[in-house]
């Protein structure tokens, strides 16, 4: 009787669970839609077909809409600042391609066929039926375009702050003849013509870049354009790889899908944020006089890329993808008016916007030198690898001890490469322990523990992506092949592993749950990652494509289930800045595009005060002094590579790449930074970046949001300007 | 760095900002590509970058280029750029500033030179001509075709690239001239040619001009030398030339007056395009491919950095790099020809370092180039050149132990055998007594051994046991390598006919051999160790070693099979491991006195070495004529049969390997193809 009992509860437990679980799938399903903004949606005012030239105009307390039917284009006009910003350009000027995109709204590129190359369709010009909804905040108007097929509807709405655009996923359809290939939304918004207006656009390269809206002279023959979250490794092929050439190094990639228009002069601006189809988007931005005579900046959202499709081992054919990748589409435009018109004024815009959906949360912030020791690497002995011990857990200890002896707390050391097999060794392996060529896990644990009695938290590096190449993996399951069905290989430029493969997103779970259980309920409480944060792919996995989209929502989803307290990355993309208590191996510039005008901070005022990020390894830096004013600029906390041996043992390693990193060279040198650093960065511990500016070629001004002021002169002449006084390559702190 | 807190009115101060808002070239690291150089054992490493971009003038105020071609810094720094699209010579300042203009009489220029004088050289290959221009940018005179019988009939002249010297004496190279640098006086006397490259003829080649007729020559294509592409000239008068072509030995040129080269075989992209002399001596490079070489005088490699834009101009990249040129503060200026812009690249704290260090050590201030070494080195651990230099800084303060570290470090063999030599020298002179009675010592107790030994029950039982391990078979087999040495036609004669010696103890000396091999290749001495430090390719030696050697037993015993030899397969395995007694008995002494030997005893280690080869190729010649019931002639022939025989397998074996390669690849690409398709 009893046992009978026991199974009706046991059959009334989970049935109760199911139900809950049901309940809490639906509810979150609706959640979703909920964050459509269909919401927005109010009752319908009219229902017409189109006419010739109608321009309808809907207003808010802030802005006024007005939609040309004809193009589609809308004009949104400010009533704060009296600043209008069109979406159409009359364009005639050029060929039939061109003067259709400008003039209109939306524009389509599509394949057809066996060939590769795109063709574009606009609005304007084109045979395109358009039933038009209004509401007193927006409207939305279904296209059609007749000889193609291609339909989608076009939500548009303005809210207090600006303006979103929105397409979503279930209205767009395409025929069996012409496949979609990318859409374009109101790209010429905010577009001028050369000397029309002063002002810059501002796009995510790198920390930042601005690209100056004066007359170029046709100067520039390129334009910008870069996936937002960096490039598809499951689209491009890669590099060719080669040790014994200089490399030309990986351009910096886009950490967060933003842009943006300052006007000058007129003291207005806005920022476009693509809210949705991020994922698989193009930023782009062209100086005038690259195409066409205007200054544009938008995101293009891909559908289909195009990919080598395999015909041999090493040929192949270029193809477009046969299935789209279709999702909502959306840009949401925040305008800017009076003092935030700046770049500054917009990231801090871009700020706000992630603090409201919760993605920047306050972090722990206080100045800190992060000192990566950098435990081991393999190199080839005889017929087998062996273990070159760079720094040991005692030698760590050791090096930490005669910097506390100093004086020095405010550290953050972080172990890499202390798995087994060292750095790029352990790369693809499983095995999360530590090399024992280092010392034991109960040394390890002893010290962390030690070091958190003192208030320091030893942070151990793990990468999660990077599969070492010359080990064996089973191609189905453990390693990462592209929508191709072939093997995504980085080459590494080194002599010992020429290769690495991606692992899949299993395959880094599986990793980061080993490491969870290794030191779960340990003196262990930090881990950084790196590799998975900065990278985004497309990819096959038995049978299904899964798209970019999917592979950030397994990599939040991995990434989530990490047991530590603090966890930093390297370089993460914005859909992991949830998760990111530090970020580390900030960009301090950009990949040197001739037509940037100046680099600026944007990503570093976007995170700082939420954030605290570090910066590239000054081990590196050949101009150290400019490297170090820098440091103040941006706000970045140092950061070095340490290790106990010279790294000349390190030279036939992957690692070569390291050519300073002993202690006894580099502990001078720590010993000033943190110095000079700690003065003044103990002053900014969470608070942000308020205002940037130049001054004077070479001399800029950093505000923070607390009313420290930082004057920086990069030049070889002392800055002079009523009492202040900045002496060539130095600073001054103002209060 | 001073640091002032107060309070100021900042209202004003944002205002005079706003109107002086200007680009900042500021750039710290992170660059568009790595640099290179070489470490001691000549593998390219990663260094810190010794150059950074700092300007890219795509205009020069309004003016653009049109396919320019080459550009001269003066040492006021005023630049004059070979604008040839636009048939002038532009002039501006190191800022980007646009000066003036050349233009009278050119059409094609593209070579520019300006001496003290401020003279302007054009080289014009367009109007054939090289024009001189004053001063004042007036028109003073030109070079036409020179008349001279010494300048060749038929000899194409073209001026493309010029440089003069003090005296006024013009060099300069012509299109489609292979005769070398043209010279011409100051008055357009032509004096000749100078430090024409030299051909390299191939080996088929070579035996066509033996058997072909005069006729059939004449129809051949002309061995024409490359001709250099671009020269320079320094304040010293030496000229400076680079070659392109993937056959030139010799990139990069320095001439001295004689004409002759001054440098040994350097590292430079098959493309070079043009030469600069800089302010210490040193010596850039420049490729069509985008990439930059900084060398040394001596042509030691120092910075190797840039590359190739894919189109989309990123700052120090090139399309295609046609010129080079630095000036008075070392900052360099590269002209790209498809773009039409110039790319200014600054130095770096690193590379001022190098330049300060590396000034003195050229002019053999050694001692006083250690700190600043030192200082290159804290910044960059893998820079092999500045152990040279600090050893042979620590050399001179008498530090031998430190000298030799660091001449280890630095791959500087004489300095490390100098050093070795006086250290060992001072061991010998701390040690010598202990040595001898060491010496004595074991004299005695070997006297001791042998004449009393028996007496001794411990030594008797030892004695003894030695004995009964030496008679074991497999240690018999062994210790008949010492027979061959006493006897060797009897020793093979007793391998063949009484089977000394057995199948395994053979397989095990072959074992040996290669061993012995390994252990002298990576763990001899440093001063005598052929590969580098920390590099080991022991699957490469595995089958250099015993594959050649299997490969020559097998072949020979075929050989000797179809000529009449008598001894079987198992019969020359066994006795061909015999014949490599030497070896076995005098490497290990090679490899022992290459831990003490110094540069000044090597030759010790050569006439072993040479005694080693000569006694074992005497002894396989015995072994086969022994074996095989050979004479003399017919073992000499059947070994050269044999070297031909290995060649022929080798040979099938590539062909064979490359046809199942073919094969499988054809198999895999129509799997692929259908499984894509279908």
């Amino acid at each position: 009787m009893a046992d009978r009992k026991k199974k009706r509860i046991i059959i009334l437990a989970i049935l109760c669970c199911a139900a809950v679980i049901l309940t809490v799938l639906i509810l979150r399903r609706g959640g979703r839609e909920d964050n459509s903004i269909f919401q927005a949606a109010e009752e319908s005012k009219t229902m017409h077909t189109v006419q010739k030239n109608e321009k309808c105009a809907m207003e808010n307390s802030r802005f006024l809409l007005t939609l040309d039917e004809q193009t589609m284009g809308i004009t949104i006009t400010d009533k704060n600042s009296g600043q209008k910003y069109s979406s159409v350009k009359d364009y005639t000027e050029g060929n039939k391609l061109w003067n259709g995109f400008c003039s209109s709204g939306i524009s389509l590129e599509f394949y057809s066929g066996n060939s590769s190359a795109s063709t574009t369709v606009s609005v304007a010009g084109e045979e395109v039926t358009k039933t038009v909804q209004y509401f007193s905040d927006g409207f939305d108007a279904d296209l059609k375009f007749e000889s193609y097929g291609f339909c989608m509807q076009l939500q548009v709405r303005l809210a207090e702050d600006g303006v979103t655009v929105y397409v979503p996923r279930e209205s767009m359809q395409e025929g069996d003849t012409y496949f979609l290939g990318a859409v374009w939304l109101y790209p010429m918004m905010g577009a001028t013509l050369p000397g029309e207006k002063e002002g810059y656009m501002v796009i995510p390269e790198g920390s930042g870049a601005i690209i100056d809206l004066k007359d170029h002279q046709k100067k520039f023959k390129n334009a910008y354009s870069k996936m937002i979250y960096g490039k598809n490794a499951g689209v491009e092929a890669a590099a060719q790889n080669y040790y014994n050439k200089p490399v030309v190094t990986e351009p910096k990639e886009i950490r967060m899908p933003v842009f943006g228009m300052v006007y000058e002069e007129e003291k207005s601006g806005f920022l476009g944020i693509v809210t949705d189809g991020e994922y698989h988007a193009d930023l782009v931005a062209y100086p005038n006089g690259v195409t066409t005579p205007y200054n544009w900046v938008t995101a293009k959202f891909r559908i289909r890329d195009i990919y080598t499709k395999q015909t041999a081992r090493a040929a192949g054919v270029p193809a477009y993808e046969s299935e789209g990748d279709f999702r909502n589409l959306g840009i949401k435009y925040l305008f800017a008016a009076g003092e935030d018109a700046s770049y500054t004024g917009l990231a801090n815009a871009y700020q706000n916007y992630l603090v409201q959906n919760g993605v920047l949360t306050k972090q722990e912030d206080s100045f800190c030198i992060k000192l990566d020791f950098f435990g081991a690497d393999s190199e080839k002995w005889l017929l087998f690898q062996s273990v070159v011990p760079m720094t040991t857990i005692e030698e760590m200890e050791n090096i930490l001890e005669d910097l506390t002896k100093e004086g020095i707390t405010d550290l953050l050391p972080v172990y890499t490469g202390y798995q087994k097999g060292g750095a790029t060794g352990n790369y693809g392996s499983t095995k999360v322990g530590i090399e024992r060529t280092l010392g034991s896990e109960k040394k390890l644990l002893d010290f962390a523990e030690k070091l958190q009695e003192k208030g320091i938290f030893l942070t151990l590096q793990q990468e999660l992506l990077l599969a070492n190449g010359s080990k064996l993996y089973d191609t189905t399951r453990e390693v990462v092949k592209g929508i191709n069905q072939v093997i995504v290989e980085k080459p590494t430029f080194q002599k010992l592993f020429r290769s690495m493969y991606y692992q899949t997103p299993a395959r880094s779970l599986e990793i980061l749950k080993k490491l969870n259980k290794q030191y779960k309920d340990t003196s262990i409480r930090a881990v950084g990652f790196s590799g998975l944060p900065e990278e985004l792919y497309s990819y096959y996995f038995k049978g299904t494509i899964y798209s970019r989209r999917d592979c950030a929502v397994q990599y939040h989803k991995i990434l989530e289930t990490a047991e530590f307290e603090k966890i930093g990355m390297t370089n993460p993309n914005a859909y992991l800045w949830d998760l990111t208590k530090q970020y580390y191996d900030i960009p301090m510039a950009t990949s040197g595009y001739n037509y940037i005008a100046k680099e600026v901070p944007f990503l570093q005022t976007v995170l700082r005060g939420y954030i605290p990020y570090w910066a590239p390894y000054i081990n590196f830096q050949s101009n150290e002094k400019v490297f170090f004013l820098k440091l103040l600029e941006y706000g970045a906390y140092p950061s070095f590579l340490v290790t106990n041996q010279s790294p000349v043992k390190l030279r036939n390693t992957n690692s070569s790449y390291i050519y300073t990193s002993e202690y006894s060279v580099l502990k001078d040198k720590i010993l000033a930074y943190e110095k000079e650093l700690s003065e003044v960065f103990e002053q900014l511990e969470g608070t942000g970046i308020q205002e940037h500016r130049t001054l004077r070629e070479n001399v800029v001004m950093t505000i923070y949001k607390n009313g420290v002021t930082i004057y920086i002169n990069y030049s070889e002449n002392e800055f002079l300007y009523e009492d202040i006084v900045v002496r060539p390559l130095s600073y001054l702190l103002v209060k | 760095m001073k640091r002032i807190k107060k309070k100021v009115a900042l209202f004003a101060f944002v205002l005079l900002i706003q109107a002086v808002l200007q680009p900042v070239t500021a750039r710290a690291g992170e660059e568009s590509y790595t640099t290179l150089t070489f470490d001691k054992d000549g593998n390219l490493v990663r260094t810190v970058d010794g150059y950074l971009p700092k300007a890219l003038w795509d205009k020069i105020d309004d003016q653009g280029l049109n396919k320019p071609s080459d550009l001269f810094i003066t040492d006021k720094d005023i630049i004059y750029i070979a604008d040839t699209g636009n048939k002038r010579v532009l002039i501006c300042d190191s800022q980007g500033n646009y000066i003036g203009e050349l233009t009278e009489g050119l059409k094609s220029p593209t070579g520019v030179f300006v001496t003290e004088k401020e003279e302007v050289y054009v080289a014009d290959k367009g109007a054939k001509a090289i024009i001189v221009y004053t001063k004042e940018g007036a028109f003073k005179k030109s070079f036409e075709t020179p008349s001279s019988p010494l300048f060749g009939k038929t000899a194409k002249y073209a001026p493309t690239k010029v440089v003069v010297n003090e005296a006024g004496t013009v060099y300069a190279l012509s299109e489609g001239n292979g005769n070398g640098i043209m010279t011409i006086s100051d008055y357009g006397d032509f004096y000749g040619y100078f430090g024409a490259n030299d051909t390299s003829i191939s080996l088929g080649d070579r035996i066509k001009r033996l058997i072909f007729t005069e006729e059939q020559m004449a129809s051949m294509q002309k061995n024409v030398p490359a001709s250099a592409v671009n020269l320079d000239i320094d304040k010293t008068g030496l000229i400076y030339t680079v070659t392109q072509g993937e056959n030139v030995r010799q990139g990069l040129k320095k001439y001295n007056m004689a004409g002759r080269n001054m440098l040994d075989s350097i590292y430079t992209d098959s493309l070079a395009a043009d030469v600069a002399a800089g302010n210490i001596d040193n010596i850039f490079v420049i490729s069509k491919s985008g990439y930059i070489f900084e060398y040394t005088r001596e042509g030691r490699l120092l910075f190797y950095f840039s590359g190739k834009d894919d189109g989309s101009k990123r700052i120090g990249l090139f399309v295609n790099a046609v010129a080079i040129d630095v000036d008075s503060k070392g900052n360099l200026y590269v002209l790209d020809q498809n773009r039409g812009d110039i790319t200014v690249f600054e130095t770096t704290e690193y590379a001022g370092m190098v330049h300060k260090a590396l000034n003195l050590y050229q002019d053999g201030l050694y001692l006083e180039s250690q700190k600043p070494w030192e200082e290159v080195l804290s910044k960059n651990s893998l820079f092999d050149f500045a152990y040279k230099g600090i050893a042979e800084s620590l050399y001179k303060l008498e530090d031998y132990s430190g000298a030799m570290e660091a001449a280890r470090n630095g791959g500087a063999k004489s300095t490390y055998s100098d050093s070795f030599w006086q250290v060992r020298n001072q061991w010998l002179r701390a040690n010598m007594i202990k040595l001898f009675w060491m010496i004595l010592a074991f004299v005695l107790l070997k006297k001791i051994w042998k004449n009393y030994g028996d007496r001794i029950l411990g030594i008797r039982q030892l004695k003894k046991s030695f004995k009964v391990f030496g008679n074991k078979k497999r240690v018999k087999e062994f210790r008949y390598l010492k027979y061959v040495l006493k006897n060797p036609a009897d020793a093979f004669y007793g391998i063949k006919h009484e089977k000394k010696v057995s199948v395994l103890a053979a397989t095990l000396i072959y074992l040996l051999i290669f061993l012995i091999f390994i252990v002298n290749k990576y763990y001899c001495g440093f001063l005598f160790k052929q590969v580098a430090d920390g590099y080991y390719e022991l699957g490469q030696d595995f089958v250099t070693v015993l594959g050649v050697l299997l490969l020559f037993a097998v072949c020979n015993n075929m050989v000797c099979a179809i000529r009449n030899g008598e001894a079987t397969f198992q019969q020359s395995y066994c006795c061909l491991a015999y014949c490599f007694m030497p070896y076995i008995f005098l490497k290990p002494a090679v490899f022992l006195l290459s831990h003490v030997l110094t540069n000044n005893e090597a030759f010790l280690i050569s006439m072993l070495n040479f005694i080693m080869t000569a006694g074992t190729a005497v002894l396989v010649v015995v072994m086969i004529r022994e074996i095989q019931c050979y004479t003399y002639k017919e073992t000499l022939i059947s070994i050269a049969l044999t070297a031909f025989t290995m060649l022929v397998v080798v040979v099938a074996g590539i062909i064979v390997f490359a046809l199942v390669k073919q094969v499988s690849d054809f198999l895999v690409a129509i799997y692929k193809e259908g499984y894509y398709r279908g």
